[in-house]
């Protein structure tokens, strides 16, 4: 579960319910800190496969870094790689989508809320891996509130 | 007997561990910089070695 912009791993971890989730349905819920911009942490959500994000250059790619976690928790606690899902609110939704995208063998659903994907279809580097990447058999649970003025819901009609 | 016994003691141990939550945390270094996570388990069980898990059996 991977927090919004400004948040932390332990503090998405404190409000979200996911914890009793987990002690009722027997999974291992895990929270990843963002990487420090400023004074505030963020994901590199853009799909590009790449360092840097439009907005940050500075921003390390984030996507070794959820590669690293699901390696940890296989290699350290045994975990059923068949059954690894993603979710995240805002930056962290972004994100979620990008793992989506980027890692859709060892993703097996996602679910993100309020966030959307992130990429630039006029950006070659972006449009290309995107296309190159994309596997639309990761299913997907998107929640997005009709008003929210930060993150406008996707202009699609979900099927 | 003395094998029963340390069976059961691991047992009960055990057991008095699945009963609890799990809350911990953990740093991975990926392209030299320090990552950092929170995690929760509902049973400290579950995150026992797979190998530890074997032996079990």
């Amino acid at each position: 579960m991977m927090h919004g912009d400004g948040g932390s791993g332990s503090g998405i971890k404190s409000y979200c319910g996911l914890d009793a989730i987990a002690d009722a349905n027997n999974f291992i819920a895990v929270y990843p800190d963002g990487q420090m911009a400023g004074s505030s942490r963020t994901w590199n959500q853009y799909i590009d496969g790449t360092a840097g994000r439009p907005d940050n250059a500075n921003l390390a790619d984030d996507l070794p870094f959820l590669d690293a976690l699901i390696e940890h928790f296989k290699t350290t606690y045994g975990i059923n790689c068949q059954k690894v899902y993603a979710a995240g609110h805002s930056s962290g939704a972004f994100m979620a989508y990008y793992a989506a995208v980027a890692m859709s063998n060892k993703i097996a659903a996602i679910a993100p809320y309020a966030g959307s994907i992130w990429y630039d279809t006029n950006d070659p580097v972006s449009n290309d891996y995107y296309n190159a990447n994309f596997d639309a058999s990761v299913p997907v649970l998107h929640i997005h509130g009709t008003a929210d003025n930060t993150v406008s819901p996707p202009a699609t009609t979900w099927s | 007997m003395k094998p029963l016994f340390q069976s059961f003691v691991l047992f009960v141990l055990l057991f008095s561990l699945n009963a609890q939550a799990y809350n911990s945390n953990g740093t991975l270094t990926v392209n030299g910089l320090a990552r950092t996570f929170v995690f929760h388990s509902a049973k400290q069980m579950h995150l026992l070695p797979p190998l530890t898990c074997h032996c079990l059996l």
